[in-house]
């Protein structure tokens, strides 16, 4: 049997049997200590391509939300920048050629490099994420040519995954089981010199997640950001009772 | 190293015959397809996009260049010959930023063959088995069949990403599901169609393309490709063209309506006349793969280029680069990786460790340590040979800098990041690292050398 399939019924059967029991909010982060302890301040960030997938499930078809998909990164993206921007930090995006007077064919290349590298250490980054804590993840040094890395702190990975059920599926599911509209979201921050990965945070969505970014993930991720210790300035506010 | 599960000779020799068998008609549907009598329903329409299209485009993973486009297309419109059009096809012939060795069709007529696929392909008639294979499942309308008869099946794929989105565990899946690799999980032709549904593709392929005049034993040749390989690394995502034992039946398929057919005949494409075509491709193929955890593929793919093109220095410098990041490793699975038990733990070991901790792992034995040297050694002799014909080469010094870095050689770093940053202009996007990498080295190298 292929792998791949096998690992799809795996996880169908995952589903079938949690999904009724998953919370509808759910998050967690795993940061290095030395940005949590401030010894490594974030003060700027560039934004690498958002990806997200999504897909509308019915009862009898399954259909790629292509379109959608796109505007749900692109709304993602815009999340995770307006939080770490209302706390000061400033941020760029990877496609961003700034004065290095490179083209834009040879940052594309880069950055095609980079998040092959990034798909390539997710994996295991997921099944092992208290790792992060360890120093085990890197993306190498590459990441250092960006243009925008030479005046960031992080590089920064937004990725998400959903699905979204038609009425009749949802019915279905609640009463005899099965999957329901639900979401996760990823950021990852990387070293933007040296590629470590410092830090990931991970929420997880059931019910209505595309109607707001801001409302499904906003206060998880202003949380998380904290937790981590990225933008100080909300971490203090929250200290003094604001 | 994955090697699945070996089907028993009695479970194949039934096949074999049946498809032998079954080729006439075969060749009766290539002249006249299954599609003029297609009937399409509501359900087969919402199928039809081309949304997928536009997203590779919009992502930029598809690879262009004038070349390479004009190639493919030729042999895509020969292969195809003066059959008609299926109604809601429109013929594209495309080579996708992709690393695995793959090819897929969509409904609407857009043929995808991944770069990995690309690379290891060896001349113009291997191409021309993939492609009629290809164009087959959409002249068969695969897509609308096996979407009509087993929407559960559909359905299943779709859960992959449910399940990752709201299962514990399985946000890699919902995440990978976000990638380019994640969407082709979704689309079942990316990942094979029922086996039937294959030997029909393989079977109105191989009718094909000796209609066009192409050598059908390419098509045998192109399986035994394939399946050599699929052990040369742990995949984890394997698709229908990575899968040994699918490989081996379509292998015996093929041989067997090359010898129910004899005497055959046609033309293959010298290798040399593809590989001029292709070499953008494979080259930019070696550069992922390094990426991406293949560096075996990666050395065999740019060793190709280095036999094809011995005198270009960015081939020898891919090779090196490639020579580099196997490390530890051999350049082919070990005798023991070939086994069952080799190949689990090599999985394990792909899938438990991070690719410095497997490569310390690796350098911890004797063998590993020796496997090492070598490999460094042959990235070094590449390096100073680019050097040696081109003094003035500024990636050959950065590539002996990274090498000698590994070594703990930190004068020898410092002298060839040195030279590279004298060579290269301000526009270099690579000059703050090394910058950063000179100044490392010329602290460790005060400290005596010693390593970190």
């Amino acid at each position: 049997m292929n792998v791949a399939r096998r690992i799809l019924m795996a996880s169908t059967l995952a589903i079938i049997v949690t999904a009724p029991t998953v919370a509808a909010h759910a998050s967690s982060v795993y940061v290095q200590r030395k940005v949590e302890s401030q010894q490594f301040p974030v003060r700027s960030a560039c934004f690498m391509p958002p990806a997200a997938g999504l897909t509308k499930l019915g009862m009898k078809s399954a259909e790629r939300m292509v379109k959608e998909s796109n505007d749900w990164a692109d709304a993602l993206q815009a999340l995770v920048e307006n939080h770490l921007k209302s706390d000061g930090i400033s941020v760029d995006v990877a496609t961003n050629p700034l004065t290095s007077g490179a083209s834009d064919n040879e940052i594309q290349q880069v950055i095609e490099q980079i998040e092959q590298k990034y798909d390539s250490v997710f994996p295991l980054m997921d099944k092992k994420p208290g790792e992060i804590a360890k120093s085990a993840y890197t993306l190498g040094d590459q990441v250092a040519m960006l243009p925008c890395a030479a005046n960031s702190d992080v590089l920064v990975f937004v990725r998400a995954g959903g699905t979204v059920t038609t009425e009749g599926r949802e019915t279905f599911s609640v009463l005899v089981g099965g999957p329901i509209s639900g979401a996760v979201f990823i950021v990852t921050f990387a070293d933007a010199k040296t590629g470590e990965i410092l830090g990931l945070i991970r929420l997880r969505r059931t019910g209505n997640f595309l109607e707001s970014a801001e409302k499904s993930f906003g206060p998880d991720l202003d949380n998380n950001l904290s937790n981590m210790n990225i933008g100080s300035a909300r971490k203090n506010a929250k200290a003094g009772g604001h | 190293m994955f090697v699945p599960e070996r089907y028993p000779l009695p479970r194949v020799l039934p096949l074999v015959c049946a498809l032998a068998i079954s080729i006439p008609s075969a060749l009766a549907r290539a002249q006249q397809p299954a599609a003029a009598q297609f009937q399409f329903t509501k359900i087969d329409l919402a199928v039809l996009d081309d949304a997928m299209d536009s997203d590779y485009e919009q992502k930029g993973v598809v690879f262009h260049d004038p070349g390479v486009q004009s190639y493919i297309d030729a042999v895509g419109k020969r292969v195809i010959g003066d059959r008609p059009t299926p109604e809601h096809v429109t013929w594209r012939f495309m080579v996708l930023n992709d690393p695995a060795t793959n090819a897929f069709a969509e409904p609407n007529g857009s043929v995808y063959v991944t770069m990995g696929l690309i690379a290891l392909l060896k001349n113009q008639a291997q191409l021309a088995a993939v492609l009629g294979h290809e164009t087959a499942h959409v002249y068969e309308r695969h897509t609308y069949l096996e979407n009509r008869s087993a929407r559960k099946k559909a359905v299943l794929g779709e859960i992959l990403q449910a399940a990752g989105a709201v299962a514990p565990g399985g946000a890699a899946l919902a995440v990978a599901g976000a990638s380019i690799a994640g969407q082709l999980i979704l689309v079942e032709s990316v990942y094979g169609y029922s086996r039937e549904m294959e030997q029909q593709a393989d079977s109105d392929g191989i009718v094909a393309m000796a209609a066009a005049g192409y050598d059908p034993r390419a098509m045998t040749a192109t399986f035994e490709l394939l399946d050599g390989d699929s052990t040369l690394e742990y995949e984890p995502r394997p698709t229908f063209y990575h899968d040994h034992p699918r490989l081996k039946e379509r292998e015996a398929a093929a041989s067997a309506w090359v010898d129910a057919h004899q005497p055959v005949s046609g033309e293959r494409g010298l290798e040399h006349d593809y590989l001029t075509t292709f070499a953008p491709v494979v080259a930019f193929d070696v550069l992922i793969d390094i990426q991406d955890r293949r560096p075996r593929t990666a050395v065999a793919r740019a060793r190709r280029l280095v036999d094809a093109f011995p005198d270009e220095a960015g081939y020898k410098m891919l090779l090196g680069q490639a020579y580099r990041e196997l490390g530890a490793k051999t350049a082919e699975p070990t005798a023991d990786e070939l086994t069952d038990e080799g190949a689990d733990r090599q999985r394990k070991q792909v899938l438990k460790l991070t690719e410095e901790q497997e490569q310390q792992k690796l350098a911890s034995t004797p063998e590993g340590r020796a496997t090492l040297a070598q490999n460094q050694a042959a990235a070094e002799k590449l390096f100073l040979s680019v050097i040696h014909d081109q003094p003035d080469y500024a990636l050959a010094y950065r590539e002996l800098g990274f090498l000698y870095e590994d070594q703990s050689r930190f004068a020898d770093a410092v002298t060839n990041y040195q030279r590279f940053l004298q060579l290269v202009d301000n526009t270099s996007l690579d000059r703050l690292r090394i910058q950063r990498r000179l100044a490392e080295c010329q602290t460790r190298q005060s400290e005596g050398g010693k390593p970190q």
